[in-house]
Parts: structure tokens; C-alpha cells; sequence
């Protein structure tokens, strides 16, 4: 294990939470979008994460069974609960009965979704800043 | 007493110091101790310098393993460096005593 | 050879604690990584353990670093003992682990300072 990759673990960490980020605040956006591009209202979005297994830059002879993984994101699905139905025959996507369907964004799900994903970036960088002080220390190493 | 001729004992005495100088073990005058240190320190300070191209051409990060070998190479050859005067000096002193 | 005499066994145990201290440092990143990661378990290693086992199997093996799969490479393969347990990531002791593996690390590599700091004064000093 060497400090390159364990900025490439914990830069996986950061991208992924990241993308994490972006579509929770994706949904939120778009918790009114009665009307998308391929017609319909905006569906919730959600990415789903895997583990995957690192090897060392360097020496393939050390990690061939290594325990390291970094995080991927490795799709993002669509959520099929139903929409919600509100009724409110003013609005230009209600149906002929008035009611309109509106995207199934679960609000306070986001919220929290995006508050945990913030605390897990905060805890990479922490752990890039926490092998980065090991490297520069172990640069000190001398008889003086 | 029963003489010799002188050829028999010369040539029992070249004998003798052949005998010597073949059971003893090579490598065991000081001179050969000598040799080694210098091999083994030169060893030690061309691997540390392959450690050291390493990190630098980016074969490699480790960092600690690099630090640790460049200076115990150094050590090493200030260690033999001193060994060596001591032994000049110390081959000046019997040199003076012959005297 | 006079250069392993000189150092010594000491040196060579603190070094194995730092290449043990920087797969710790791996394993807790890739916990860190993975909080979120649905079905990851938490992998870690006591070091103590590993430590032993290192320096215990160090009196039978003997490396060329020269040789270059060896290059940046760890004496032993520390798959052995890295356990996989059975909980999902709890990141407060991940962190805490985070902090005493650095802590750890920098405390190691002052002491490796010290030591050949020390072989050092009395190579000098031995010439007066």
C-alpha cells in the first residue's frame, strides 16, 4: 500500500459521493416536472454504488488478493414508485379529470440523501488530508 | 644429533608453509574483511539508489522504504570510511614500531 | 555482512511496522470509500498480530531489494490475518481509527529518525 493508491481509493470516495450529490439535487430540482422530454413527469433518480476491488500501481505481486477496494458508481436507476396524484384542473398537465400527476421525488428523503453524502465526502477528504500527512512525514525520515 | 642436508629442510619448510597457507580459509585475513565491507556497502548504496531513481521515475511510492535505505547506505559508508582510517592509522603505528 | 550487524534487528522490525501501518492506512480508506456501499463489510487487521507474525517469520527470509518484484513490495503477505467482518462501515470508529494510524505512523517514522540519528553520532564520535 503506497500513497497513490490510497489517493485512488479515497478520490473514488469523493467522485462517487459527489454524483451522489449532484442527483439528489437533480431530483430536487425537478420536484415540479410535470413535463420531461420523453413526456410523462420527472421520475426520481438514485445511484447505486459497488465496491471494487484495487490493485497496487505497482508491485501486482502484493495485491493480487489485496482487501482494497475503492467505491464506484455503477448506475443510476429510476425510481418506478407511483406518482403522486394532485388534483388541480388549472394546471396545463392535469388530465380530463383535473389531476395531475406529479414527479415521486420524496423530499425529506433527498435532503437527508444529500446530508449524508456530504458527511461521507467530508470523512475522504479527510482521509486523503490523513495519508497525505504520512507521506510528507515519512520524507523527513533522516539520521539528523 | 644427526645433520640434515640443508635442501631437505628447506624443502620440508616450503612444505610446511604451503600446508599453512591452503587450510586457511580464504577470506579470513584482514584484508579480505576489508573487501567485503566495501562490497557490501557498495550493494547496499546501489540499492538504495535504484529505491531513490525509483520514486523519483514514479516506479514506485514508497516512501519510508526509500528514506530508510538512502540514509542507513550513507551510514553504512561513513561507518566503513572511519573503519578504514582506524586501520591506517593503526597499520602507520606497527609500521613505526619495526622502526 | 557488517551493515545488517550495525543496524540491526530493531530497525528492521520498525520498518515492518510502517509497511503494516500503511495497509492499515489502506484498509480503513477503503472503508471511508465504501460506507455507503450496500453489502460492504468492514475489512481491518490487528496489528499487533501482524506485527509478530513479521518479524517472527523475518529470521527466515531473506530478500534482494534489487529484485523487482520486490521493488516497493512488503517482506510478508499480510492477506493472511486482514479480516473481514461482519458489520457494515461505522464511520465515527473509522475515523478515530483514521487518527491513531496516522498518529501511529508519524510516531514510527520519528522514532526510525532517532535511532539512525543515533547510529549516526556514534560512528562519529567513535573517531576522536
Amino acid at each position: 500500500m503506497d500513497i497513490l493508491t490510497a489517493m485512488e481509493i479515497s478520490s473514488s470516495g469523493l467522485r462517487s459521493q459527489r454524483a451522489r450529490l449532484n442527483v439528489a439535487s437533480m431530483n430536487l430540482a425537478n420536484v415540479n416536472t410535470t413535463r420531461t422530454i420523453e413526456g410523462g413527469p420527472y421520475k426520481a433518480k438514485s445511484i447505486v454504488f459497488a465496491a471494487e476491488p484495487v490493485s497496487s500501481f505497482f508491485s501486482v505481486l502484493e495485491q493480487a488478493s489485496s482487501e482494497l477496494h475503492k467505491v464506484e458508481v455503477t448506475r443510476v436507476i429510476e425510481d418506478d414508485k407511483p406518482f403522486k396524484e394532485v388534483y388541480d384542473p388549472s394546471h396545463p398537465d392535469a388530465d380530463e379529470n383535473g389531476v395531475v400527476r406529479m414527479p415521486n421525488v420524496d423530499v425529506p428523503e433527498q435532503m437527508v440523501d444529500i446530508l449524508s453524502a456530504r458527511r461521507a465526502y467530508e470523512a475522504n477528504v479527510a482521509a486523503v488530508e490523513s495519508v497525505k500527512n504520512m507521506a510528507l512525514r515519512a520524507l523527513e525520515i533522516s539520521g539528523r | 644429533m644427526k645433520t640434515l642436508p640443508l635442501a631437505q629442510v628447506q624443502k620440508a619448510g616450503v612444505e610446511q608453509l604451503q600446508k599453512q597457507t591452503e587450510t586457511r580459509e580464504p577470506g579470513s585475513g584482514f584484508a579480505e574483511v576489508l573487501k567485503n565491507s566495501i562490497e557490501s556497502v557498495n550493494q547496499q548504496m546501489y540499492e538504495a539508489g535504484e529505491l531513490r531513481d525509483g520514486l523519483i521515475n514514479g516506479e514506485h511510492a514508497n516512501i519510508h522504504e526509500t528514506m530508510i535505505a538512502l540514509e542507513k547506505s550513507g551510514i553504512s559508508f561513513k561507518m566503513m570510511t572511519k573503519v578504514q582510517q582506524k586501520a591506517i592509522e593503526a597499520y602507520k603505528e606497527v609500521m613505526r614500531i619495526n622502526l | 555482512m557488517i551493515s545488517n550487524k550495525l543496524f540491526g534487528e530493531k530497525l528492521q522490525m520498525m520498518q515492518q511496522a510502517l509497511d503494516l501501518r500503511m495497509q492499515k492506512q489502506g484498509l480503513i480508506q477503503s472503508n471511508i470509500a465504501n460506507m455507503e456501499t450496500p453489502g460492504y463489510k468492514v475489512r481491518d487487521f490487528s496489528f499487533k498480530e501482524a506485527l509478530a507474525e513479521a518479524t517472527g517469520n523475518q529470521k527466515q527470509i531473506t530478500l534482494s531489494r534489487t529484485d523487482s518484484s520486490h521493488i516497493g513490495g512488503l517482506d510478508i503477505q499480510p492477506q493472511s490475518f486482514i479480516k473481514v467482518e461482519d458489520r457494515e462501515v461505522d464511520l465515527d470508529e473509522e475515523m478515530l481509527k483514521l487518527s491513531k494510524n496516522q498518529l501511529m505512523y508519524q510516531i514510527a517514522t520519528s522514532l526510525v529518525s532517532k535511532k539512525l540519528g543515533g547510529l549516526k553520532s556514534a560512528i562519529e564520535e567513535g573517531s576522536q
